[in-house]
């Protein structure tokens, strides 16, 4: 199959999920909400001090993002769980990557709106100012959403597949989310506090990496997982 | 979801050799550690502390080698898909998590002691823990999927994705702490201690063989059960 | 440092503990499944 039409059939997947989504607003809806109401209790729980909330506002932004985007991967496997359509959809002649790389774009649009949100609610809640390189931090963000959207969209194909995928997404996913997430908060942290010590770019580097890496990990490993 | 469609039946494994090897490994495990007390002076600053090691970086070194053998059979399956693989895998996944636990407490053990505190969040001590995360998560899977060659193949990808993020675990803890300027403190070995640790390294080794291959075999034996019963009650008598 | 010895200890104890633990685990296990392979035998007949 040549690559324009795998990617074509990768962005009907993508729009399909994504519309099938909005036609359920509650989908989206329901997800933001929860994240924000994360932020909030982070905010109960490491608050009230100023200090100390612009501390852990990176971190609290990205956990929230973390919690509540676990639910928008195990759903973005429901739709076709429901019909039984994933053997179908696997039946089409292609490969079953643009399955996985139309999953992957319908969630970084979804997850990465979800946590602009995040970040904006945050700002205001744990009192951050907004420093001058936001240019640097959304590129940042970015980074760290397409890493973290890369292993939940991967894990998610075998945890809503099995009967206790609430715990198991979780379990299977936050390990291995270690190193994307590490690298995201510090390189966040940093740029919020106006990158004194010069370390966001080297976190955000890593963070690239990283984002290499699973990419083409979970594109090789996802055939394997989808087969049967 | 026919599974009695793995034809050939899985031979039910003679354990003879084997045995012999597991009570040399033991011998040798008990030789081995009461040689090293023994013969080992107290350190200049950890004192007798310094015999933990004898326990403690063999256990840490076993929970480095026990998910490259999960990586190695997974990625066998996956090549070959010979479910022979797929049980060793398990095998090398379950000691894994009995070694990786083991390495946890043994350093907690001599944290304590050490730094006054139960946990630090220095990069070895961290990265086992979250690599015997890793590891429960594919034991959840294992656990959790009935259809069989649907558990063979996640467990697999589960596997080689958890085996091949250790490194880069580590390697991003080792920069968190460095980053926040924390120093940890190298862990340089005494020459006087180093055929202790030699031969316990080695005493540990075979006790890691030896439970893969026991684990192996029990696995093989229900595996066995399962085609026997499956078989008598597709078409009677086999 | 003489308090150090009940961590060493501690240590040893541990190590043991979950070594032969894990060896009472194999032999259960191995016992189960050759108890489930006779019984499928048996059931054959």
């Amino acid at each position: 199959m040549t690559v324009r039409r795998e990617w074509r059939r990768a962005r009907a997947i993508a729009w399909k999920d994504l519309t099938a989504e909005r036609r359920s607003k509650a989908g989206f809806n329901g997800v933001v909400t929860l994240a924000v109401t994360i932020l909030v209790m982070f905010g109960f729980a490491l608050g009230p001090d100023a200090q100390a909330l612009r501390e852990a506002a990176a971190g609290a932004v990205w956990l929230a993002a973390l919690f509540a985007g676990v639910l928008a991967f195990n759903r973005s496997y429901q739709i076709e769980l429901d019909g039984g359509a994933l053997e179908q959809l696997v039946l089409y002649p292609g490969s079953r990557r643009t399955i996985f790389a139309g999953k992957l774009l319908a969630n970084f649009a979804f997850v990465g709106l979800v946590l602009a949100i995040v970040v904006l609610v945050g700002i205001v809640l744990f009192q951050v100012q907004v420093p001058a390189q936001w240019p640097a931090l959304v590129a940042t963000l970015f980074l760290g959403m397409v890493g973290l959207v890369t292993l939940g969209t991967f894990y998610a194909a075998i945890a809503s597949r099995s009967r206790a995928r609430e715990v198991l997404l979780p379990l299977l996913l936050f390990p291995m989310l270690v190193p994307v997430l590490l690298a995201a908060m510090e390189a966040t942290k940093a740029l919020l506090g106006g990158n004194v010590m010069g370390d966001a770019g080297a976190w955000t580097r890593l963070l690239i990496v990283f984002d290499v890496i699973f990419l083409v990990a979970t594109f090789l490993a996802f055939e394997s997982v989808i087969e049967v | 979801m026919s599974n009695a469609a793995i034809a050939p039946a899985i031979a039910v494994p003679r354990t003879g050799g084997w045995q012999k090897f597991g009570w040399f490994a033991f011998a040798f495990l008990i030789a081995s550690q009461a040689l090293a007390i023994a013969i080992s002076p107290p350190d200049r600053d950890m004192g007798d502390l310094q015999k933990i090691m004898y326990v403690h970086v063999p256990s840490a070194w076993m929970t480095m080698l026990a998910p490259l053998a999960l990586l190695f059979f997974s990625l066998r399956y996956l090549w070959r898909k010979r479910e022979e693989d797929d049980l060793l895998a398990a095998a090398s996944g379950e000691v894994a998590v009995a070694f990786a636990g083991l390495t946890l407490v043994l350093g907690m053990l001599w944290a304590r002691p050490t730094w006054g505190v139960w946990w630090t969040w220095d990069a070895r001590l961290t990265s086992t823990l979250v690599l015997f995360l890793i590891l429960a998560g594919f034991l959840s899977v294992r656990a959790l999927i009935d259809d069989r060659e649907q558990r063979a193949q996640w467990s697999a990808a589960v596997g080689i994705l958890g085996a091949i993020n250790v490194p880069i675990v580590y390697m991003s803890v080792r920069w968190w702490r460095t980053i926040h300027q924390i120093q940890s403190s190298p862990a340089t070995v005494d020459p006087a201690y180093v055929i202790g640790l030699r031969l316990n390294a080695f005493a540990f080794l075979f006790v890691m063989i030896y439970f893969i291959r026991r684990r192996y075999e029990a696995a093989l034996l229900e595996r066995a059960a399962e085609h026997v019963a499956e078989r008598a009650a597709l078409g009677g008598t086999t | 440092m003489s308090g150090n010895w009940v961590f060493v200890g501690a240590a040893f104890a541990v190590t043991w503990a979950v070594i032969l633990g894990y060896l009472v685990h194999l032999h259960r296990t191995l016992a189960r499944a050759q108890a489930q392979l006779d019984s499928a035998v048996a059931g054959r007949r």
